[in-house]
């Protein structure tokens, strides 16, 4: 079941004379799902058109059961949907929770269950005392957990998370990274994580859309794209290993010697059969052949090679 | 700050979120609050008006009290030197009991507009920020990511400075009104002068709506609060510096149409039936004046919020 769902979606800015999204399909499935896509891929400009914050040029467009491109679809939808922006933003003079509660307040919560609720999601952030404290003195990592909390303080069905690790140093990162893991695993949450950053989709999402130049390059299961890849492997092996390798690459096979002193081999097919065959050859003892985990980087990159050669 | 996650402080919302209020309150409660967290520029803004207020309340308390031909207990030699010096002697005044309430008038005029020059101060002082602190900021992306309309924005933030214009400019006139009511014999001065009433709710009102239309305006445009603050305090002094050139070197006082100030002191002369030969000039190109700012102001208000909304 999908929660967005984008049908030709164009998206000019006129000033640039940039195509933003150029006629963008797309089905985004309930759970945790990466937006990822290079510096003007488009990701930005999607996030704002599934809040109806901008109108696209053509095409159709639904979230969560409601259509952003009318006034009361938007305001419904936002209702049902959480907004961590990338910049920083906060609201001059108020404290951690009276941001929290006013925001609660504009989606419509009671004053009571505005506090309590802002407390909770402070709570489940882990801003503690801090909350108490005008947001103008904080620090980088508590700014991107009180954004965070903002957006969740509705209880949102869908929360749309623009960088969520923009800034952060490792510890804030990591602990940003468990929190989304929680919300999209834990707690039923349909996230959309708009980054740049692949080690962070790959730890927290289930479903990854690769976006370039306003168009959809790839959208797969997170596991599809960072399974096995049976013709890049592993191999350690004793013996004349400089020999071994010129044969190999004498093969046509991509060698490249690692710090431990194995060697990552790409083969030329999924038969390891010619690694035993040229080691036989070279006099060299194979110890082990494991396949290598592509990562989605390699996947990420090789979709935007694949494009540029269409290009 | 060591930062942790409290998943157990998590639970699902349950409630219903309101879809129909009006979202204005929350941000005139915030609004308000964050104004009134720093006592010293409310107690510097506000003792002038306040002062103003009082000694002005004895003055028409005591002019009325001698138009009954008695001087107000405590007073003593104190009460009927004052009563000399602001027209005569007690016998007279007693005497002519509707040139004394007229006198009481024209006091609550003169009061008008020296206390209007403080509301001015308070609305520029604390209106300055309003829009330009929250695009500084970023505010406005935690805003407009929620259920919550241009117009509920900016109603919210128009009633902030408005309440602050009602404090600095109406109440004073009522209060200085219930006194001379209260003061006056047989309640002869709302008898006599009770329009004065509606004429201070109507001209506090319209001054009011003026000056926070032209903060608002002004602070849209601005970058920071400094700038805004800035921007208001010679937008007042420079229309009002050229529309006195202007009328002086044409010859023609309808340029003080120039200067909502001017036009402040035209409309409170006409509207309490002043003779002030000097000032004589067309009150409806004041109105008009004070009526093109406003929508002109509003223009520019609505142009630069939505470029706010449309992040």
């Amino acid at each position: 079941m999908s929660v967005v769902r984008l049908q030709s979606v164009v998206k000019t800015y006129p000033r640039g004379k940039v195509r933003a999204l150029d006629g963008l399909t797309v089905t985004v499935p309930q759970g945790a799902v990466g937006l990822l896509g290079p510096n003007g891929a488009g990701k930005t400009t999607l996030l704002k058109i599934l809040l109806g914050l901008i109108r696209p040029e053509e095409g159709d467009v639904e979230v969560a059961g409601h259509k952003p491109t009318t006034r009361a679809g938007q305001l419904q939808l936002r209702q049902l949907v959480g907004y961590m922006p990338e910049s920083d933003c906060l609201i001059p003079g108020q404290t951690g929770v009276e941001t929290v509660v006013l925001l609660a307040r504009l989606s419509g919560l009671s004053d009571k269950d505005a506090l309590s609720r802002a407390h909770e999601v402070l709570d489940y952030v882990g801003l503690e005392e801090a909350r108490y404290r005008p947001v103008e003195g904080w620090s980088t990592g508590m700014k991107q957990r009180l954004k965070l909390a903002q957006a969740l303080v509705h209880d949102p069905q869908l929360l749309l998370l623009d960088e969520p690790t923009n800034g952060l140093d490792p510890a804030g990162r990591r602990h940003m990274l468990d929190l989304i893991r929680d919300l999209g695993h834990g707690r039923g949450k349909s996230l959309l994580v708009c980054t740049h950053l692949l080690a962070d989709v790959e730890r927290t999402c289930d479903h990854v859309i690769v976006l370039s130049k306003g168009r959809v390059l790839a959208s797969s299961p997170v596991g599809a794209l960072v399974g096995e890849d049976r013709r890049s492997v592993r191999v350690q092996a004793s013996g004349d290993l400089s020999a071994y390798r010129q044969a190999l690459q004498a093969r046509d096979m991509l060698v490249d010697t690692q710090e431990d002193g194995s060697l990552a081999v790409r083969l030329t097919a999924e038969d390891a059969d010619p690694l035993f065959e040229v080691a036989l050859h070279c006099g060299v003892t194979i110890r082990s052949v494991q396949p290598q985990r592509s990562s989605l980087e390699q996947s990420f990159l090789e979709a935007l090679a694949t494009q540029e050669a269409q290009a | 700050m060591k930062a942790e996650m409290h998943g157990e402080t998590w639970r699902p919302w349950s409630g219903t979120l309101d879809g129909q209020r009006l979202r204005c309150g929350p941000i005139v409660r915030a609004g308000l609050r964050i104004a009134l967290r720093k006592k010293l520029p409310l107690v510097l803004l506000f003792l002038p008006p306040v002062v103003a207020t009082i000694i002005f309340s004895f003055v028409v308390y005591t002019v009325a009290a001698l138009a009954q031909g008695m001087v107000p207990a405590g007073l003593g030699a104190a009460g009927g030197a004052m009563g000399q010096a602001l027209g005569g002697g007690q016998n007279s005044l007693a005497g002519d009991f509707v040139q004394q309430l007229v006198r009481v008038r024209e006091m609550i005029v003169g009061f008008h507009l020296s206390t209007d020059l403080f509301s001015l101060l308070l609305m520029a002082w604390f209106g300055a920020g309003l829009l330009a602190e929250d695009r500084r900021s970023g505010a406005h992306l935690l805003y407009f990511a929620r259920p919550l309309t241009r117009t509920d924005y900016l109603l919210g933030k128009f009633s902030i400075v408005a309440l602050f214009g009602v404090l600095g400019s109406m109440l004073p006139g009522l209060v200085i009104i219930t006194v001379a009511v209260a003061a006056s014999p047989d309640w002869s001065f709302l008898q006599q002068e009770g329009s004065v009433i509606w004429k201070t709710l109507l001209f506090g009102g319209a001054w009011t709506i003026v000056v926070s239309s032209i903060v608002l305006a002004v602070s849209s445009l601005a970058s920071r609060r400094s700038y805004a603050l800035a921007g208001v305090f010679a937008f007042f002094m420079f229309s009002g510096a050229i529309s006195q050139l202007l009328a002086r070197l044409l010859k023609d006082r309808d340029w003080l149409a120039l200067s909502p100030v001017q036009c402040g002191i035209r409309i409170a002369e006409a509207l309490f039936d002043l003779k002030m030969p000097v000032r004589d000039w067309n009150t409806t190109i004041a109105w008009t004046s004070w009526a093109l700012m406003v929508g002109v102001s509003w223009a520019i208000i609505v142009w630069r919020t939505r470029r706010l909304e449309v992040v």
